[in-house]
């Protein structure tokens, strides 16, 4: 009788002291799925902060008229969260996925002690920065983001000087995040398999590792000149205008970071669950070159309503429909080949997660058709609206997309596991319990930004309450289907790890003795299973 | 039939895409030609984007400003000289105007990028306004009596959820 429960806590133990020394592994990577791992985590870390900064908001935002005093709390907590995301979040996931996209492709990370130093500096210098209470929201836009009087601040605890050291960090942070991206490009370029075409997943994840490291050194730039202003105000005074073109030259690419090598990452994985081959991988590779360079040119479409000449806004309106046709391209390719097969394997987690990745691109890509048309852009811009727009994408294909090839990098990492029958019930369930919820967050926040609600306010009309409401009580109902997905597949993993006999370690310390294609063939068998 | 169209799907989904562009895209340049559906092409900042009476009004107010420095009317076109500064906002935050009348503000923000944003019965005035640049903005009031709340639309600072305006107008 009381041995099945010892057993039980026995294998707990076993399971959970592997998790730690993952976790310790991990800090120090060995391999390539090593470094995957490390900003894999770093990612969701960064994923859980801006949630609860998110959830902080939220809870102010269901006042239609908090006091002026709750500002410097308020907008701390949106620059966290809008940091945590753009700065933290999506740079980590990014190479992460891009990185993954070079084991699944046979290729691997020779600088394996690099990755782990850049990943470490990089997020620690975005840490250092975060302390002094930024203030000014996530474009930092100037002259508040350089502001340094008693009325507005833009950190709330580092001054003078100081606020030009946090710069600086930040800048360090950026040309690091550079010069992992073109480390893995190099590395991907040395351990190509000869004579092999490398597949399509890794097609995307190194032809946006390469935008990375073109469109990056942008921010960089932007806020070393943040940092020069502090140090030599009068040699290098910043003009907002200008300063703000050159963000958005990064600021338009970064939302495209996790999304484009995540395009790759479903022609590669679509076609497994749909159990046929992909409706058309030229057309699959060619659309690279079009949303590689088109991702560069459109950028200014964030400054419809700023003062620029008519033209460049002419061009903005069209560049970005031509771009977003090729994503409509993506979604065609991908939809004919779910259309066209024996049926698709919506039952097996991945399947599924991928599948609303699909979906919420579509739905979230229909509600920002609009944004780009020069006559209509100015009736949403600054208004839930467009917050409405790139939380349903997020939430969809960045999250849900993401989460999906965590799932797979776990199976990766033990050669063999699968998720059984009854978890994978769960995380389904989990999957959808996260998506529904919010989606409909998106929905409502679009349609308070159609009728008038600005974003980032603190206090706005009364009519609009009841939608604030809504989409605090639905973030509260999604939250918790992430949360199911992701512990479901950790234990099933430990529970897994914890019942093979040879131990815990084969993962990652047995990788390196099986070569990186033979590994990548078990992992296709189990994808096909 | 049904193979064929298969096979050429991607062929088929271009042109629909081109059509599809090439017309929104045209449809674009024609509501700016226009000036029609929202403020984009009277509320273009640049200067340009006003009608002709609208910008002889605004320089014949820049050649002799009025004694109170803010509001004139000139040939029936009420022109404002607005700035925004921190920590309060808008000056003047208070317009009145006659039904039917058209409007032109000229904004000066050179502390912080800030904005204008007006919902009126027919349309959406949002612009944005940064340091250094005049800013105009150029609608018509409503035919109408009544109160309308303009906003600041970017974000400018711990309290600027409190910086607004009131537009009255009133019958003429
Ligand atoms: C269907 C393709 C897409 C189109 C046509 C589109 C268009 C636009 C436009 C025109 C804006 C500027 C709106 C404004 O401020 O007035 C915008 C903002 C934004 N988009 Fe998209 N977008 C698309 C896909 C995406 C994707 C895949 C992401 C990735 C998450 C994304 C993330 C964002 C973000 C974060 C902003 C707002 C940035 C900010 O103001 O804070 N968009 N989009
Ligand atoms: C837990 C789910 C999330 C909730 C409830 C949430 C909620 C919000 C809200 C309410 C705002 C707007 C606040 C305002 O305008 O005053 C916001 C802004 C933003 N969110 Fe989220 N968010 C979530 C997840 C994410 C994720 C996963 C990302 C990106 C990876 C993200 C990126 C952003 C960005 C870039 C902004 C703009 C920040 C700014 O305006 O400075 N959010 N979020
Ligand atoms: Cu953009």
């Amino acid at each position: 009788m009381m041995k099945t429960p010892l057993l039980i806590l026995d294998k707990i133990s076993k399971g959970l002291s592997s998790i730690f020394s993952k976790i310790g592994k991990g800090a120090n990577p060995k391999d390539t799925l090593g470094v995957v791992w490390l900003y894999t985590l770093g990612s969701v870390a960064w994923l859980m902060a801006l949630g609860i900064a998110a959830m902080n908001m939220r809870t102010y935002l269901v006042n239609d008229a908090n006091s002026p005093s709750v500002g410097p709390v308020y907008y701390t907590a949106l620059t966290l969260h809008g940091w945590g995301a753009m700065l933290g979040f999506v740079p980590n996931a990014a190479l992460a996925v891009i990185a993954y996209s070079l084991y699944k492709s046979g290729m691997s990370i020779r600088h394996v002690k690099l990755m782990a130093a850049l990943f470490w500096i990089s997020n620690l210098a975005l840490v250092f920065a975060m302390l002094g209470g930024p203030d000014m929201g996530w474009y930092m836009y100037p002259p508040l983001a350089i502001e340094d009087n008693a009325v507005f601040r833009a950190f709330l605890i580092y001054t003078g000087k100081m606020i030009g050291v946090a710069y600086t960090a930040m800048a360090v942070e950026a040309i690091l995040q550079t010069v992992a991206s073109i480390v893995l490009v190099v590395d991907a370029y040395q351990t190509k398999p000869k004579g092999e075409r490398i597949n399509i997943f890794a097609a995307y994840g190194v032809a946006f590792a390469i935008i990375i490291a073109m469109t990056l050194p942008a921010l960089a730039g932007a806020e070393l000149w943040y940092a020069l202003y502090f140090f030599f105000p009068r040699v290098f005074p910043v003009d907002s205008l200008l300063w703000v073109i050159l963000f958005w030259f990064y600021g338009h690419p970064v939302v495209y970071y996790v999304p484009f090598p995540l395009f790759g990452a479903l022609y590669y994985f679509v076609p497994k669950y749909a159990n046929r081959e992909l409706f058309s991988e030229k057309w699959a590779r060619w659309n690279i070159y079009l949303l590689a360079i088109g991702s560069m040119l459109i950028w200014v479409h964030h400054l419809q309503t700023w003062p620029l000449p008519v033209p460049i806004r002419l061009w903005v309106n069209l560049s970005t429909l031509v771009l977003a046709s090729g994503s409509g391209l993506t979604v065609l390719n991908l939809g004919l080949t779910i259309l066209f097969s024996k049926g698709y394997n919506f039952r097996d987690p991945i399947g599924m997660t991928f599948l609303i990745a699909l979906i919420g691109f579509i739905l979230g890509g229909i509600q920002a058709i609009f944004l780009p048309e020069n006559p209509i852009n100015p009736i949403v811009h600054d208004t839930y609206y467009i917050v409405g727009h790139f939380h349903l994408i997020i939430w969809t294909l960045i999250v849900m997309g993401f989460t999906g090839v965590f799932l797979d990098m776990l199976k990766s990492t033990l050669p063999g596991f699968n998720y059984s029958e009854r978890g994978s019930k769960l995380m389904i369930i989990g999957a959808l319990l996260w998506t529904v919820p919010f989606l409909l967050v998106g929905y409502l926040m679009s349609t308070a930004g159609y009728l008038g609600l600005i974003r980032r306010v603190i206090a706005y009309a009364p009519m609009f309450q009841p939608y604030m409401e809504g989409m605090s009580l639905l973030a509260e109902i999604g939250i918790p289907g992430l949360v199911i997905v992701l512990t479901t597949a950790i234990s099933e993993y430990v529970a897994y790890s914890a019942s093979r006999p040879t131990g815990v370690t084969v993962a990652s310390a047995g990788l390196p003795s099986v070569s990186a294609q033979e590994a990548k063939d078990v992992i296709d068998s189990n994808a096909n299973k | 039939m049904t193979n064929s169209l298969v096979e050429h799907a991607e062929v088929i989904w271009f042109i629909v895409m081109l059509v599809l562009v090439v017309g929104y895209f045209s449809w674009s340049v024609i509501e700016i030609e226009r000036g029609s559906s929202t403020s984009y092409r009277y509320g273009l900042p640049c200067f340009s984007g006003l009608p002709k009476d609208a910008q002889d009004a605004v320089l014949a107010f820049e050649r002799d400003p009025p004694a109170n420095h803010t509001s004139e009317v000139i040939d029936g076109i009420l022109v404002v000289n607005m700035t925004v500064t921190q920590p309060d906002g808008f000056h003047p935050s208070i317009i009145v105007a006659h039904t039917n009348q058209p409007v032109t503000i000229m904004i000066t923000s050179n502390q912080v990028v800030t904005g204008f944003y007006l919902r009126l019965p027919y349309g959406v005035v949002n612009i944005n306004s940064v340091p250094n640049i005049t800013t105009y903005v150029y609608f018509v009031t409503p035919q109408t009596p009544g109160n309308y709340i303009w906003h600041e639309p970017e974000y400018a600072g711990w309290n600027f959820s409190y910086w607004n305006g009131t537009l009255e107008v009133v019958a003429a």
